[in-house]
Parts: C-alpha cells; structure tokens; sequence
C-alpha cells in the first residue's frame, strides 16, 4: 500500500471498528479464560458473574476496549511513527508485509495499556489492584483480529471503494 | 526532441490490414479544402462534403488498452453498449502492446513489469493476478509472494499471456467488440453548437464513402504511442549504410539477432540501461545457457552507478553495477500515495522539476537478472563500457565499431557484430497526425513535458466546446498532474477520474460503495452485463 498520514488513520479506524469489531463481536465468547477466583479455564461464554457481573458481559467489555485502544493509540500515536519510518523508502510505500509485523508492538502496547486502572473497563477483580488481562486469551484475540483486518485491507476493501486505492488510504 | 527520421512507426498499419490513404480528390465522401481549413465545423459543410455522419454519444479513439479501460469503467458505471463507440484500426485491444512486448523480449509466456493489483480487466484491483494464478495453479507460492514483496521476495508481476487473456473475457462481458468500428482516424475537429467530429477512415470498400463522421457530445482519446525514437547517433549509421540488420532497436523485430548468434558464436553491443536492456540481457544469456553458445555481451552505459544515491536521506534510491533499481516505472507511491498528491498540486516548472527528480532509467532488480550478468562478469563474457558514443561505423569481418569517448576523454574501439538499441526513447507528440490536428485546430496546448495538456480529471484543456468535452489519457498526457499514465493502473486511474466527471454530467452512474459492490460481484460471477 501507498497511504498518506490521513489515509493511514481513515482506514485504520474503518478497519479497526468495522472489520475488526465484527470479529471481535463474534468471537469473544469463544475465548478461553481463566478468571481470578476457582472456576479454571472456562469459554467466556459460560463464566461465572464477576462481582455480580455477568461475565460474558465484562469480557466483551475487555475485548472492546483492547480494540478501541489498538484504533486511538494508533492513530495517535503508531501510524504517524510509521508515516515517519516511510519517508525514509525511497517508492513511500509501505508494503503488506511491514503491515502484518506492526501487530508485534502493537499487541504490546495495547497489553501494557490495558494494565492502566482508568482504560480497563474491569471492576478492580483481583484486590491487588492491578488489572485483569487473561494472557493467552488476549493473544488469541489480538493477533486473529489482526490478521482478519490485514486480510480485509489488503483485498476486499477494494470492492467497496474502488477510489481508495489512488486515494493514499484515504475514504473522505 | 525527435523527428520523423528518427523514428520507427509503430503505426498499427504495420500491425493489421493496413488503410490506405488513396490520394485523388473525386472519391465520394471526402474530406473538403474548406472542412480541413475551418476549425469548428457546421452540421452543414460536413453534410455537403457527402461525409454520411452518425450520432452517437461518446466516441473513444485508439482501441487500445486505454480504450478498453474506459469501455469496461463506463459499463461498470451503468452505460449501456451503444452509447460509445470505439474507433480502431486494432483487431484486440492489447494488439499494440503484446506486439512491442513480445519484440522487446517479452512473450505470452513471460512476466511483465507490472503490479498484481493493476488487472485491465477488473476495475477493483481484487483479487489479484497473484491470486488469480495462485487459484487457477492450486498453488499457494504467488500469494505468498504478494504477501511478502519486495522485502522477502521480488515483486511479483503476471505473465503477459495472463492479462491479455482475462481481457479478453471481460471484453466478451461488457459486450466489447459490439462497441467497435474499424479505420483510422485523420482528426476530431469542434462542432458549431457543441460536441465534435471525429473523422474515420474505414478500411477499402467497407463503406460507399471514403470518409465517416462521428458527431458526439464527448471525445477519448487513447491512441498510445506514436513511434519509437532511434538514438540519433545509431539512426546516423542506419541511414548512412543503409544497415537495420546489424544495428537494430529492441522494439522492432530483432529476432534475427538471437539467430545469427545460435549459428555462429558473435559480439552484442547493448544500449541501454532500463527494463527492455534487462529482457534483451536475458534473452541472450538464457540462450546462452540453453543451446551452449559462446555469445560475448558488451553493454555500454551513460553513467554507472555502484551506490545508492540521492539528494537527501528521504530520497535515497537503489543503484548497483550501473543500473538503478526500481519496481516500477515510477515510485510505486506515484500511483496513489504522497507522490500521487505531490504532482497534484503542482503547477508548471515545479511540475516539470519534481518530474525530473523522480525520472530516470530504471530496471526491476530481480535475482534471476542479477545472478545472470554476476555469472556474466566473473566468466568474463559480460562486459560493461562507460562513457558516450562518437561515432558508429563499419569495421572489419561484419563487425560494427562503435567509437566511445569515456569521461578523461580517451578513446575506445568497440566492435560487435549486433548492436541493440534498448533505449526506447519516445516520439514528439506531433507526429500523430491526430494531435497535430488537435494542437492546430482545436485549442490543445502542450504541458510542462511537451506533451498534451490535460486536467486532473484528464479533460484536454483548451477544447471545451460545450456541453462537449474532450478527455485524453495515456502516454501523451505525460507531464500532467499524474505521473504513471502509461501503465495499466494509471489508465484504470484516469478512466475512474473521466467515469467520475462522466456521472457529473449525467451521462452515466456514480460508482459509489452500493455499484461497485453489486458490479464486483457480476464481474466475479463473469455475468454478462445487459446488452
């Protein structure tokens, strides 16, 4: 792809929520989690109430907010990195592949960020006041999400807006 | 630039039944002294000269791959088949291209330089060639390929017979062929009260008269290249000795070359250092290699560059063993990214200037090429020259002596048996009689690059006769506010922009999100698209 800064951000919030919200919408209740407490691994589909909270509820409240802050943290602060990093490239292009290897980092930032008490949307579940974020779980979700936005950018999104590949990313 | 002399026509007169231009002024239907004179023409004097007109909305000139582009783009946006018609003297849209692709090295079976994305017969850009391939060879190597390109990999480009043969099924869709009249275009001149003739000569005896008109609201023109210039110094000795046989340009058929250096082992001269110098490098090293041959290849450049290069660390481009190492013609960003944007907004000189920091000759640095010519280099059969050419002139035993002046100024011998001419510059715009006409007579004036001027939208400014409009695209627009208008995705890009001010006008669809869906899934199903 050859996206310019407002086109990186455009697509990255129509991919992300559209995209990757849908995914995330589907499968969150197949995640397997592990919740503070004596249930074990369990599909959060069938976790017990956290706090008298439904947990399949806070789990979506979990996953949601891990998406939400993929999108703003990277429009803010990742893509215009990244924007930096492709001035460098002689073709100012940033090819699939650099694309797919952000979720590295990405998935760090958005596990570290979610350990701040103010953007997890969890009760303070483990008395320590740390956050609650099932490790394996997060993998799961973080990367297959992922890779379904990547697999959508870089193709079927063309079938819907035939513009935006001369349109550096951008969809207004 | 370069004048007629220099010049080898590729004129499809060369490529299909030709049309001759009988002189003799009694044929019925000609054109008139007064209509040639006169700039904008009445319904009236084209009537009197017996020119039988038809009415049609929208004409297309060329019946290239520009011509295909915008047909399929316009049926993609809603426009039924008889609203355009299609002049030509092509029997296939992609007549020209696979003619000089296949001279220049490149046949059906080859790869071009040309990214996966930009498919003349699909509008959308998905799925890829590399996709396509992949499903069709049930292998899973060209989208891997995609997926890691050009860091991994190569850029993966399809094979000319791939793309020639997927538009040909997407012509039957669109009902392509139906949209055609065969002959040659003189000219397109404005009409009193708006729109345009364009003039057709049909082939011999296919009409009762010699000419026939096209009166239209809307004009494209797509007609590609007028010729192929010559390096002045190898048309010199051509028309000196009267010699095309040893001293040939890599876009006319040179297939005697590889021949004559299969029955006897020879001396190759190459010229060039840009894609086509790369094809021909490979034709004869492959030859090399498969039949045993002894060809020694001597390859003489302008500059030789050994490093990366640039005016800053943002513009650092890829250069090794004199060549300078691209993907495509141009920074893959100047289709859609910041340079795309860059252009845009600029006007005249600093056009021109950006033009020329982002120019220059350029080859895909492919690993087959590469490990080719470092075999070459260090079996020493592949040698390289630096500097400029004196004088070309016949030398002992068949050989052709080229004089080469290198840059402390002393002076080499470099006799070869062939020279290949891979430079493949390109003609003056006023060598098509078309736009020499359109320059003359219409009000068309020339960009920052010589070429003709059109708008971002690709409407020729300067010819507006309304509610007519003229729109051109392809490699005469260079130097416009788009720089890859000779490539497959820069035609897609320009029949968007035109499609785009089409619906405008009201004369066909907007493709918004709600079209191109529907129509991407007729295009997927190859549902035929109402006649």
């Amino acid at each position: 792809m050859t996206p310019i800064l407002l086109g990186r951000i455009q697509t990255r919030i129509y991919v992300s929520l559209v995209v990757g919200g849908l995914w995330t919408l589907i499968i969150t209740p197949f995640l397997l989690i592990d919740p503070p407490g004596p249930q074990g691994l369990t599909l959060a589909a069938g976790l017990d109430d956290m706090l008298d909270r439904s947990g399949l509820v806070e789990t979506y409240k979990l996953t949601f907010a891990a998406l939400l802050i993929t999108t703003i943290f990277g429009c803010l602060v990742w893509e215009p990195l990244y924007h930096g990093v492709m001035q460098f490239r002689w073709e100012k292009d940033w090819p699939a592949l650099f694309n797919l290897l952000q979720v590295f980092p990405e998935a760090l930032t958005t596990f570290l960020l979610l350990h701040v008490s103010w953007l997890n949307p969890l009760p303070d579940l483990d008395f320590d006041k740390s956050q609650f974020v099932p490790v394996p779980a997060y993998l799961f979700l973080f990367f297959s999400t992922w890779i379904v936005t990547w697999l959508f950018a870089n193709g079927p999104m063309k079938i819907f807006f035939i513009r935006w590949r001369f349109n550096g990313g951008r969809l207004v | 630039m370069t004048d007629h002399n220099s010049t080898i026509s590729i004129d499809s007169s060369v490529l299909s039944t030709s049309v001759p231009d009988p002189t003799g002024a009694s044929e019925a239907g000609d054109l008139t002294p007064e209509l040639i004179a006169t700039d904008v023409w009445s319904d009236e004097t084209v009537t009197q000269a017996g020119i039988p007109v038809y009415d049609v909305p929208l004409v297309s000139v060329g019946g290239g791959i520009g011509s295909f582009i915008m047909a399929d783009f316009l049926r993609v946006a809603g426009m039924a088949p008889g609203q355009m018609r299609i002049l030509t003297n092509l029997d296939v849209p992609w007549q020209t291209y696979e003619y000089l692709t296949k001279v220049s090295q490149i046949p059906r079976g080859e790869r071009l330089r040309s990214d996966s994305q930009s498919m003349p017969d699909n509008a959308w850009g998905f799925p890829s060639y590399a996709f396509r391939e992949a499903w069709n060879d049930k292998t899973i190597a060209p989208v891997w390929n995609v997926c890691t390109e050009p860091i991994l990999n190569d850029y993966w480009t399809p094979k000319a017979g791939q793309v020639f043969e997927s538009m040909e099924r997407e012509a039957a869709r669109i009902g392509y062929w139906e949209m055609i009249s065969k002959g040659q275009v003189r000219m397109v001149r404005r009409r009193y009260g708006g729109g345009y003739f364009t003039i057709l000569t049909p082939p011999q005896g296919t009409t009762s008269t010699k000419r026939v008109a096209f009166r239209s609201t809307y004009v494209h023109l797509a007609v590609g290249y007028p010729g192929v210039a010559f390096l002045p110094d190898l048309q010199a000795y051509r028309t000196k000795y009267q010699d095309s046989v040893r001293v040939v340009n890599s876009y006319e058929p040179h297939e005697h070359v590889y021949e004559e250096l299969r029955r006897r082992p020879g001396l190759v001269l190459i010229r060039g250092n840009g894609i086509v110098a790369s094809r021909v490098l490979q034709r004869l090293i492959d030859d090399r290699d498969r039949y045993g041959l002894q060809t020694q290849i001597l390859h003489l450049f302008r500059t030789y560059r050994t490093e990366s290069f640039g005016p800053s660390i943002f513009e650092r481009r890829k250069a090794r063993n004199g060549w300078i190492y691209q993907g495509f013609n141009w920074p893959k960003s100047s289709w859609g990214g910041g340079n795309k944007f860059k252009f845009e907004k600029l006007e005249g000189e600093a056009r021109a200037a950006y033009y020329k920091r982002l120019a220059g000759t350029t080859t895909p640095g492919r690993k087959d090429w590469i490990e080719q010519l470092n075999r070459g280099r260090s079996e020493g059969w592949y040698r390289t020259y630096i500097g400029t050419v004196d004088s070309v002139e016949p030398g002992s035993a068949g050989t052709v002596v080229t004089r080469v002046v290198s840059k402390d100024g002393s002076v080499l011998e470099v006799p070869a048996h062939f020279i290949v001419d891979a430079t493949g510059l390109e003609a003056n715009i006023r060598e098509h009689r078309l736009f020499a006409d359109l320059l003359d007579h219409s009000g068309a004036g020339l960009n920052p690059l010589g070429r003709l001027d059109v708008e971002r939208h690709f409407e020729i400014r300067g010819v507006a006769n309304q509610p007519g409009t003229m729109y051109a695209m392809g490699t005469m627009t260079l130097g416009g506010y788009f720089a890859g208008v000779d490539t497959f995705l820069g035609l897609q890009y320009a029949a968007l922009r035109v499609a785009d001010d089409l619906a405008r006008r009201g004369f066909v669809n907007k493709i918004g999100p709600l079209r191109s869906t529907s129509q991407w899934w007729k295009w997927a199903r190859h549902k035929e698209l109402p006649r």
